[in-house]
């Protein structure tokens, strides 16, 4: 089964919002077929919301959107149980959670436990209220946002809890020419309104078992561990890639193959993917900071000095 | 519109000037080497060719120019009708059909000087368009400069061409050349033109390292050869005839005589470097057969070892003349190229204090070889008598000839003309003994203006006598003429004579070491070369005569009176006494015949090797030179060969990484880290590489894919493409 022509239209559909990101709804649909999450680490009005909406109403999903403030609780993203009188018991009332595509605006603007609510949601497919567990459907696709760590009143998120999102992306100004077209888009009304779905839910989730399909050559396997590894052994750097890290990113792969219509991964998609899949799960050492060497230098580096495999491998 | 005039480059502009500065280097020695005149204008007419060729870019444009120019310089050369005028074009192609019937009847060689200026201007036609293609096409020209190099190499051993000058200036262009050529190839393969690294800048200090190279090559004191010069055998084992095929040749002692004449060229090297306390003739050996073209021997040479130092042989009786007991000491010099000892008149004695040296004699000749020391330096000591011959004895010397010194010294051939013999008689009608005929042929020549060149002397024609055309056409020539002359001119006498080839006495060295008694240190050169005239006396034996105009006699003379010369100046008269010279003549020659018949044999032998030895040379370097010119079509033509092999054989992995080895040859560079299709996409935007990429995106499914099919026939066109591309 090919999916190219509903890839495409998704992509173009999005487009009609997104001036000039390409490459950021290339990537937020990747994380949406490979079943990760997308954190969007930006300033406030380059679009963030604008994405997920564009990409919520191209798949025909049930939207939701959490604001994270200082004073949200973890109910209020899970929901409650509440007692119904008439009928003499407990009734859950699901909260935004139960959605297929959340935005989780400004996460690190609330409290750590609340944070965790939502990640372990993420994590685990499925929320407990009250001693009873509840699943979540599939789609689930979560795409957090979070001011830059630098900004006062936000509680940084943990390490363990970064390692949850698929990708972590910028959007960043968009250009000149990209602004002014995007003024004259939003004139009269609002483009976002008009979005129509292009795809069915049901296709969605076909394609996600499609991403499972994908073939993923053991010289390809060799050189994502091999990256992983060496991003543990390079220099200022204090927390490499967990394993976690290299099962997303051969997960990450294998839907950028499929979006980009191959039935295989080759390394190209990888090397592509890299950049947004591992940063957010490194930490550097102190004085890394001091020689201004960032993860992205560090992520470089490391892609260029492991050998991309272009023989056969023989086993042994 | 379409430019027809365009300038690519000051780099291959400067190849193309460059180029043209070498192939006058070419045309320089024409001249001397053959007979070919007015190089200037097919230098011009080259140096036209090349440049239309760089600075027009249509073919049509091209055509016309070089044609034109082609048909001006024929117009210009040999035409006298006015340009492309019917009488013109009439008159050009009658000129053609003569030349190609002239072909056809006797060869190439004799052909009209019309057609060959004009096969000579198409070879220039063509040169120029492989030189262009060459230059600028596909930046390489080193096999035209190797070639170069070694055509003046091999100029300056083999002929009279100095190329000593010429070989400083190709090799000072050559190398500029390369560093031009380097630049322009890498300017042309950067992938991104780094201005800082391409200006030119760094062009400066390597032309001044080279300058400075050079010089020092040119002006810093140079060794000897340490080897034996290799030039004397190679011609010997050539043979004469394949290297004497010119109208010109270094002066100097050579073997061969059958063809003579042909101009000369002055050669100072030192041969033989002579103690002594005058300077005498040095004689090598004599020969007896007059062919009408030069001369031959009739019995081959039979060297016998000398058994003590004593030499057994004697050209004159030590007891009719009257002599000085003298010595001398005699250096040859190794690259003299000389294996013969010259000896003076009257040897006695010869010894060498070299070990191993052995003398070798050749009774009939007189000819002395030296073994062991054949090309070598050899220094020997001869004791000899020197003679002082005795006028009115040798006027007395009318005694009976014995029959063998009839038999040789009497040989003249059927084809001489008449008019030589009349000429003989005329001049000596009023002697009347051999003495004095002799001697008033060796002045005939001193008195009737025949004068000494060495230039413009031709080689007589197929029906021409080599003395006839010197004594009436020419009476122009050297030592040769003279002396065959007057060998023939007494032979028709009835006088046995016979033609003596050495070396005169040479001058006094500018430097003289400190020598006790008189003795002085003479050097005698390959200039120096000479052939004179031996008559013989039946009671002295053979006395020397010199008849070639500017030579002395070295040979002394007691009692010489003027009274002869009088005669000279009657010698108008004709008188028919020729029976005699014609039953000699018939005499001689059937011994000739017989003497022929074995010398052959013995001939035939060496000259079966020496052919097989040259033809295997010649093929060699035919070989030799095919490979260096075609070595680029070899090798591709292998690498395409062994690939196909790979692909055969289903090795993909090893035939893809093939040609990424060989694009990383040419220069073109996969990053570390860098993957498959980033490099190909690299290779197609900025250099066009299509193919590379559509056979990497098959190599990738294959290799991440385990795709099992590959399009072998497409792969094998993409092949063929990269190549061609990169050239490898």
């Amino acid at each position: 089964m090919n999916y190219q022509r509903d890839i495409n239209n998704i992509i173009e559909n999005m487009e009609k919002v997104m001036i000039g990101k390409r490459q950021e709804v290339t990537l937020s649909l990747t994380a949406l077929l490979a079943n990760g999450h997308v954190l969007l680490e930006d300033v406030p009005g380059v679009g963030k919301t604008m994405l997920v909406k564009a990409l919520a109403k191209s798949l025909d999903c049930d939207f939701k959107r959490i604001q994270f403030t200082p004073d949200l609780l973890p109910s209020d993203v899970t929901g409650v149980s509440i007692y119904n009188q008439k009928e003499m018991n407990f009734q859950f009332r699901n909260g935004p959670i139960f959605g297929d595509i959340i935005l989780a605006d400004e996460i690190n603007r609330t409290s750590p436990k609340t944070q965790a609510a939502l990640l372990e949601a993420m994590e685990e497919m499925s929320v407990t209220v009250d001693g009873v567990t509840k699943s979540l459907q599939q789609p689930f696709f979560v795409m957090a946002t979070q001011n830059p760590m630098d900004y006062e009143g936000t509680y940084p998120l943990p390490e363990a809890q970064m390692d949850r999102f698929l990708i972590k992306l910028q959007l960043g100004y968009p250009s000149e020419a990209e602004e002014i077209e995007m003024l004259e888009r939003n004139d009269r009304k609002q483009p976002i309104n008009e979005l129509a779905s292009v795809i069915s839910i049901d296709t969605l989730r076909m394609m996600q078992e499609q991403v499972e399909m994908i073939y993923v050559d053991q010289t390809v396997r060799r050189y994502i561990v091999e990256l992983i590894r060496e991003t543990r052994k390079a220099p200022h750097v204090q927390l490499g890639v967990s394993p976690r890290g290299s099962i997303y990113l051969m997960k990450a792969a294998k839907a950028y193959a499929l979006i980009q219509d191959r039935d295989y991964v080759i390394p190209d998609d990888v090397k592509f993917l890299a950049p947004y899949v591992l940063p957010h799960r490194m930490v550097l050492k102190p004085e890394a900071k001091y020689e201004e060497i960032t993860v992205d230098d560090v992520i470089q580096q490391v892609l260029q000095s492991v050998e991309v495999p272009i023989r056969k491998e023989i086993l042994e | 519109m379409k430019k027809i005039f365009h300038f690519p480059s000051v780099t291959t502009f400067f190849l193309i000037v460059a180029t043209i500065i070498l192939v006058f280097e070419w045309l320089r020695p024409l001249p001397i080497i053959s007979d070919t005149n007015n190089v200037h204008v097919f230098g011009l007419y080259f140096a036209a060719s090349l440049l239309v060729s760089y600075f027009f870019k249509s073919k049509a444009v091209k055509f016309i120019i070089k044609a034109f120019t082609f048909l001006l310089i024929i117009d210009y050369l040999f035409l006298t009708s006015p340009l492309l005028s019917p009488t013109w074009i009439e008159e050009f192609f009658s000129q053609i059909s003569l030349g190609v019937n002239l072909v056809s009847l006797e060869g190439w060689l004799s052909t009209t000087s019309f057609l060959r200026t004009i096969l000579f201007l198409l070879l220039l036609w063509l040169l120029s368009y492989l030189l262009h293609y060459w230059l600028v096409t596909a930046n390489r020209f080193f096999p035209f400069i190797a070639m170069t190099i070694v055509y003046l190499a091999v100029l300056d051993t083999f002929t009279a061409y100095n190329a000593n000058y010429p070989i400083i200036k190709v090799a000072f262009l050559s190398l500029v050349m390369l560093i031009v050529s380097q630049y322009e190839k890498r300017v042309r393969e950067s992938f991104v033109s780094n201005k800082q690294e391409l200006s030119g800048k760094w062009i400066l200090p390597i032309v001044a390292a080279m300058l400075v190279a050079i010089s020092v090559g040119v002006f810093a004191p140079k060794s000897d050869p340490i080897w034996p010069d290799p030039v004397p055998f190679i011609q010997s084992a050539l043979g004469n005839g394949v290297l004497s095929d010119q109208t010109t040749r270094k002066v100097g002692y050579g073997e061969n005589d059958s063809v003579l004449g042909g101009s000369f060229v002055q050669d100072d090297t030192v041969i033989l470097e002579v103690v002594s306390q005058e300077d005498v003739y040095w004689r090598i050996e004599s020969k007896d057969v007059y062919t009408g073209k030069g001369w031959e021997r009739s019995e081959a040479s039979v060297y016998l070892p000398l058994e003590n130092a004593t030499v057994p042989w004697q050209s004159f009786s030590t007891d009719a003349v009257s002599t000085e007991t003298r010595q001398v000491t005699v250096t040859r010099s190794g690259h003299s190229g000389l294996s013969k000892v010259p000896l003076p008149y009257g040897v006695q004695e010869i010894q060498s204090e070299q070990t191993g040296a052995i003398f070798m004699l050749d009774q009939f000749s007189g000819m002395m070889e030296s073994e062991g020391g054949e090309y070598q330096w050899l220094t020997y000591q001869v004791d000899y008598e020197k003679p002082t011959f005795n006028e009115s004895a040798l006027r007395k010397d009318q005694g009976s000839i014995p029959s063998e010194i009839r038999e040789k010294y009497l040989q003249l051939p059927d084809t001489l003309p008449d008019r030589v013999g009349n000429l003989a008689v005329e001049i000596t009608e009023n002697e009347n003994n051999t003495y004095d005929k002799a001697k008033a042929i060796e002045r005939y020549f001193h008195l009737n203006g025949f004068s000494y060149q060495v230039e413009d002397i031709p080689i007589p024609e197929e029906e021409e006598d080599y003395v006839d055309q010197f004594l009436f056409d020419t009476q122009l020539g050297y030592c040769d003429n003279f002396s065959t002359s007057m060998v023939v001119m007494l032979r028709s006498l009835d006088i046995p004579a016979r033609w003596v080839k050495g070396f005169t006495g040479g001058t006094e060295a500018a430097e003289q070491p400190p020598l006790p008694n008189g003795y002085k240190l003479y050097e005698v050169r390959n200039n120096n070369a000479h052939s004179w005239v031996e008559v013989y006396f039946p009671e002295t034996g053979w006395v020397p005569f010199e008849p070639t105009t500017g030579f002395y006699n070295p040979a002394e003379f007691q009692e010489e009176q003027q009274e002869n010369e009088a005669e000279q100046e009657e010698t108008l008269e004709e008188e028919e006494e020729q029976e005699e010279q014609v039953e000699t003549e018939e005499e001689v020659e059937t011994a000739e015949e017989e003497d022929e018949s074995t010398a052959t044999v013995g001939n035939n032998n060496i000259s079966w090797l020496k052919v097989v030895l040259a033809v295997s040379v010649l093929i060699g370097i035919v070989l030799l030179l095919f490979v260096i010119i075609k070595r680029r079509t070899i090798r591709s033509w292998w690498l395409t060969k062994s690939w196909d092999r790979l692909l055969e054989d289903d090795d993909i992995e090893k035939a893809y990484l093939t040609i990424v080895t060989r694009l990383e040859k040419k220069g073109y560079k996969r990053q570390k880290g860098q993957t498959l299709r980033q490099y190909a996409v690299e290779l197609k935007e900025q250099s066009g590489m299509e193919d590379f990429y559509q056979m990497t995106l098959e190599y990738e499914k294959w290799l991440y894919m385990k795709n099992k099919y590959i399009d072998k026939n497409q792969w094998r066109k993409h092949f063929q493409k990269i190549f061609d591309q990169i050239g490898a």
